[in-house]
């Protein structure tokens, strides 16, 4: 028996050898014999397309495109491929082996584009008149040196999210500046509820919704458009006491009871979902969810930071669909893009509370109430011209990574806020004197 | 014969305790809906479903998945017994100038963080993406340093008489390799393929990038599945980590007795 | 009579043959890749265009960067935690099982099936656990004893010590069946005879068994210090490495600055200093072994 074992191993060892040489071969003639039926005039391949659950439930609307594509293009198969986050994603454009089709954001979509990984869109815009119907802001989102190099594929703003139930019976009114805010805080506080629910252990780039949400607030849509992209500076003195405000606000317990650190997103979720927290900072991407509250949500435009100021919402998109440059099929993967502006695959991202940026006739497509408002909010406020911009669409790319990774280091006082603004404003210069930063003119 | 309670069983439960609850939770959350965990995420379950482990099963293509990483542990702990224990008997029992310094040189790679870039370039370079090779290639040459440590180890312990015999009896090296060492090393072996075992089946980050297409997925990948940019579904993902431990659990409660009798037999000494 | 040398030489070496194929696995796994990533140091890359060289900035800025002397001080709180907690109490384990007659294996296998999850899911179970509002400390709460405050993850100073007790529980039941098994290997008439002449339990532990298992208690001392060095996992899943880099550890500190923070240049410069840190450590031990006699 003893004697046995070696020689089993052996035999195991080269038998899986073989199956395996096997298994890839037969695979490869699979696809050979796709190729003999394509009779018509379009030659059959395949795409390499992102996995349609790459962003979970809210990226199904890709499902709806593929299959659409598939069904009038019997003799191209979409391969889906799972490409997790984004460092798998910058191996694969490294390599050689990404997908044709690809979902970025879009300061990596810039980078990417400028590295020559991405490939020019504008003879595509032109040929199906993308452009006809979308937001000029959203488009310039991914333009790059007046090149446009991908589709944005949703917008989304900042929301002040609470709890309607409670604001009633506690006869509490919505705030709209900082005024409002700082006198309706301790009242909740008092309570023995936390006034704000907010959780970054999970993510640490949640943060920039804070910062976002302050400067747009103190220096409105144009002054924040100057404060990214323009002359102002981030140790201006109105942004220097902003975020002195947050950090005392944040100090003074408001913001999950000085622990938000601690807990996940999902956590602070919970924490408003079972009534502990009245109000969230949040997304009008998460207005879809079905969370099963006992009460009722309801949501506004996002306080002010300044005294008596009104508020802004701030507006950007959330990623982008782009063409990879080395790909050999550019013109079959445009055609598949066209089918991302089709009636069926805008009303499935409006449904997961992620609509396109076009002009369409949202009130015929049975979203959830909840979303619908949302988006007659959102252009309410961009008719005023107070729809603002989000840092991580428009912020200079060393200034949104300090936000993403560096925001707690201001809270938890591991630093002043006169030094983490000056490094702020010295990485600004730095992204200036590279030009990477977001074109004013493309506002 | 009267079992006398034994005082030293009440620390041993304490630890077993400390041990299991945390993987209770685990288990009662893969029972609980998606808004449930949220609500109440350590408690009993208020209402018991097993959606998540159809969902989760079916999302997860898991009835592939677990060919996929059947196949890839197989392949790879095999290999890694026959390539690591040749390397341990050369390096034991044959003569291999500058071995000491081979095996300090081998020491020092066992702490050094390669960045997974020029791995992924490498297999690339091969191409080896979406394909088993892509991966089991990373694993075998990842784990060669320790693997041949702890074989050396139990090798040692191993009298050199017993070989030269052979060798007198005409045996050239590779039969006394596979006729003397590798069943008197079986323990160590044992150790070395659950070891392997154990890290192969639980490794994301390279099988993660590596295997791309659904059909090739790993099941310690397939999980990853639940959560995305816009939140985590910690009930599939419960359903998903306990689909992924069961097998493992499994595997150790039936090689337990083994393993141990493999450690006890000398690898521990390097 | 060259050739004979020539031929002979060979046979000398041919031990290497069978050391032939696992090498080669090596040099396409953690060689090459290895060798890759020595050039790149000393290069400023974003990971995606091509790297270019930068000479000794990269190294003079590890100097001027506070955060690398966190999280050097980080991995060093993680080595000192390892060496100590998790070893005691596996030893103290270990030593009680090897006493009793019935369990051994069921206990061994509880004990080593925390090892057996995969680190996302352990450290998700863990975040359940110190949850400041939904985890232990509400049914503390529930349960009469609120005064019982764990505080987790919540206190920014403390926090990489919770991290290490989650990964504690992950790993120290490796360590119990390693300390086991080194255990059953001690001679017992040793013990009876101490036991004969009156020696305390503690006398017993200190002066027999603790002497039998010093080969295994230095090599374990010395791969946990390794791995210290490398601690990424745990912290990865479960803070990032924040507040504030309040749980930042080398290993964490290279993947972000390769991956979200572009500067895969200097990261890898990181890295090399993980690398370094690790030569020195084994050089010590190998001269401590040599020189100064303490053989396995």
């Amino acid at each position: 028996m003893n004697h046995r074992f070696p020689k089993l191993l052996t035999v195991l060892a080269l038998a899986s050898v073989f199956a395996l040489s096997a298994c890839s071969s037969s695979s490869k003639d699979g696809k050979a014999n796709g190729d003999a039926n394509g009779q018509e005039a379009e030659e059959s391949f395949t795409l390499k397309v992102p996995d349609a659950e790459i962003w979970g439930e809210e990226s199904s609307a890709l499902q709806t495109m593929y299959d659409a594509y598939e069904d009038k293009h019997p003799n191209i198969k979409l391969e889906q491929v799972t490409m997790k986050d984004d460092q798998t994603l910058a191996a694969a454009l490294v390599s050689g082996e990404a997908t044709d089709l690809m979902l970025m954001d879009p300061s990596a979509a810039k980078e990417r584009y400028k590295s020559n990984y991405l490939a020019p869109l504008d003879a595509y815009y032109s040929k199906y008149g993308w452009d006809a119907t979308m937001y000029k802001w959203a488009k310039n989102a991914y333009v790059e040196d007046d090149k446009a190099i991908g589709i944005p594929w949703n917008y989304e703003g900042l929301i002040l999210m609470y709890n309607e139930s409670m604001f009633k019976d506690n006869g509490w009114t919505i705030p709209t500046d900082y005024d409002e805010l700082m006198a309706l805080v301790p009242k909740i506080k008092a309570k023995g509820i936390m006034p704000f629910a907010w959780g970054s252990s999970d993510n640490p780039g949640v943060d920039d919704w804070w910062v976002t949400s302050i400067v747009n607030g103190v220096l409105g849509p144009d002054g924040t458009k100057q404060l990214f992209s323009g002359d102002t500076k981030w140790t201006d003195p109105s942004i220097v006491e902003a975020i002195q405000r947050y950090s005392d606000f944040w100090n003074a317990g408001y913001v999950t009871d000085k622990k938000s650190y601690a807990i996940s997103q999902d956590d602070s979720m919970q924490l408003f979902l079972t009534g502990k927290a009245a109000m969230r900072l949040d997304g009008t991407w998460s207005l879809a969810a079905d969370n099963e509250p006992d009460f009722d949500i309801d949501f506004a435009q996002f306080p002010s930071w300044k005294n008596d100021g009104t508020p802004v919402i701030p507006l950007g998109v959330g990623g982008g669909l782009v063409i990879n440059a080395q790909s050999e099929h550019k013109d079959a993967v445009a055609e598949l893009l066209n089918e991302f502006f089709s009636p069926e695959v805008v009303k499935t991202m409006a449904q997961h509370g992620i609509p396109e940026p076009i002009e369409t006739d949202y009130g015929a497509m049975d979203l959830k109430p909840n979303v619908s408002k949302a988006l007659d909010m959102i252009n309410d406020a961009a008719k005023e011209g107070k729809s603002g911009y989000v840092a991580w669409s428009y912020g200079p790319p060393r200034v949104v990574q300090v936000l993403e990774s560096d925001f707690p280091s201001v809270y938890l006082k591991k630093t002043t806020v006169e030094a983490w603004l000056a490094d702020l404003q010295q990485k600004k210069e730095q992204d200036v004197a590279e030009n990477r930063i977001f074109d004013l003119a493309n506002y | 014969m009267r079992i006398r309670p034994n005082w030293r069983h009440l620390p041993l439960l304490l630890a077993a305790a400390f041990s299991l609850f945390p993987m209770i939770f685990l288990f009662l959350n893969a029972f609980k809906k998606k808004s449930e965990i949220i609500k109440n995420p350590l408690g009993w379950p208020l209402r018991w479903t097993t959606d998540n482990f159809a969902t989760a099963w079916e999302k997860g293509h898991y009835n592939v998945a677990y060919l996929n990483t059947v196949a890839v542990t197989g392949i790879t702990v095999i290999l890694m017994c026959v390539v690591c224990g040749l390397a341990a008997y050369g390096l034991t029992f044959m003569k291999t100038p500058g071995g000491g310094v081979f095996l300090a040189y081998l020491f020092v790679t066992m702490s050094m963080p390669i960045g997974f870039i020029p791995i992924f370039f490498m297999t690339v370079k091969l191409g080896l993406i979406d394909n088993y090779w892509g991966v089991i290639i990373p694993y075998v040459g990842g784990g060669f340093a320790f693997n041949v440590f702890l074989l050396r180890a139990f090798m040692i312990g191993i009298p050199k008489d017993l070989l030269e015999s052979a060798t007198v009896d005409g045996c050239n090296q590779a039969r006394a390799f596979f006729a003397i060492i590798l069943p008197l090393a079986k323990p160590a072996f044992t150790v070395v393929a659950l070891f392997t075992t154990l890290s192969s089946w639980n490794e994301i980050f390279l099988s993660n990038a590596i295997l791309q297409s659904d059909g090739m997925k790993t099941v310690s990948v397939a999980y990853l599945n639940f959560t995305s940019k816009y939140g985590t579904n910690w009930g599939l993902m419960a359903a998903g980590g306990v689909l992924t431990v069961i097998p493992m659990i499994m595997l150790f409660l039936s090689m337990t007795k083994k393993f141990v009798s493999g450690l006890q037999e000398g690898g521990v000494k390097f | 009579m060259a050739e004979v040398k020539k031929r002979s030489r060979l046979k000398n070496a041919r031990g290497w043959l069978f050391v032939l194929p696992g090498l080669l696995f090596h040099i396409f796994a953690v060689a090459i890749p290895a060798v890759l990533s020595l050039y790149l140091p000393f290069t400023e890359w974003n990971g995606l265009s091509m790297p270019t060289f930068n000479g000794l900035d990269n190294f003079k800025q590890l100097f001027h960067d506070s955060i690398v002397g966190a999280a050097f001080l980080n991995n060093i709180k993680w080595a000192l935690f390892w060496v100590t907690v998790p070893t005691l109490f596996a030893f103290f384990l270990a030593y009680l099982l090897n006493k009793i007659k019935r369990g051994q294996t069921v206990y061994q296998s509880i004990y080593f099936s925390t090892s057996i999850i995969t680190v996302t899911v352990a450290g998700q179970i863990w975040l359940w656990l110190y949850n400041p509002f939904s985890g232990m400390n509400f049914y503390l709460d529930k349960a009469g004893v609120g005064f019982i405050d764990i505080p987790g993850l919540t206190i920014p100073s403390l926090s990489i010590f919770f991290v290490l007790i989650a990964d504690m529980w992950k790993g120290f039941g490796g360590n119990v069946v390693w300390l086991l098994a080194a255990m059953t290997q001690n001679d017992k008439s040793l013990e009876e005879a101490a036991k004969i002449d009156g020696a305390g339990r503690f006398r017993i532990i200190w002066n027999i068994i603790l002497p039998q298992l010093r080969p295994t208690l230095v090599i374990v001392t010395m791969l946990t210090v390794l791995n210290s060095f490398g601690a990424f996992e745990m912290v990865y899943v479960m803070t990032g490495g924040g507040p504030a880099h309040a749980t930042e550890t080398l290993s964490t500190y290279y993947y972000k600055l390769s991956t979200t923070g572009r500067q895969a240049g200097y990261g890898s410069m990181v890295a090399l200093l993980q690398t370094f840190i690790a030569v020195v450590l084994i050089a010590v031990y190998g001269y401590l072994r040599k020189k100064k006699g303490w053989d396995v």
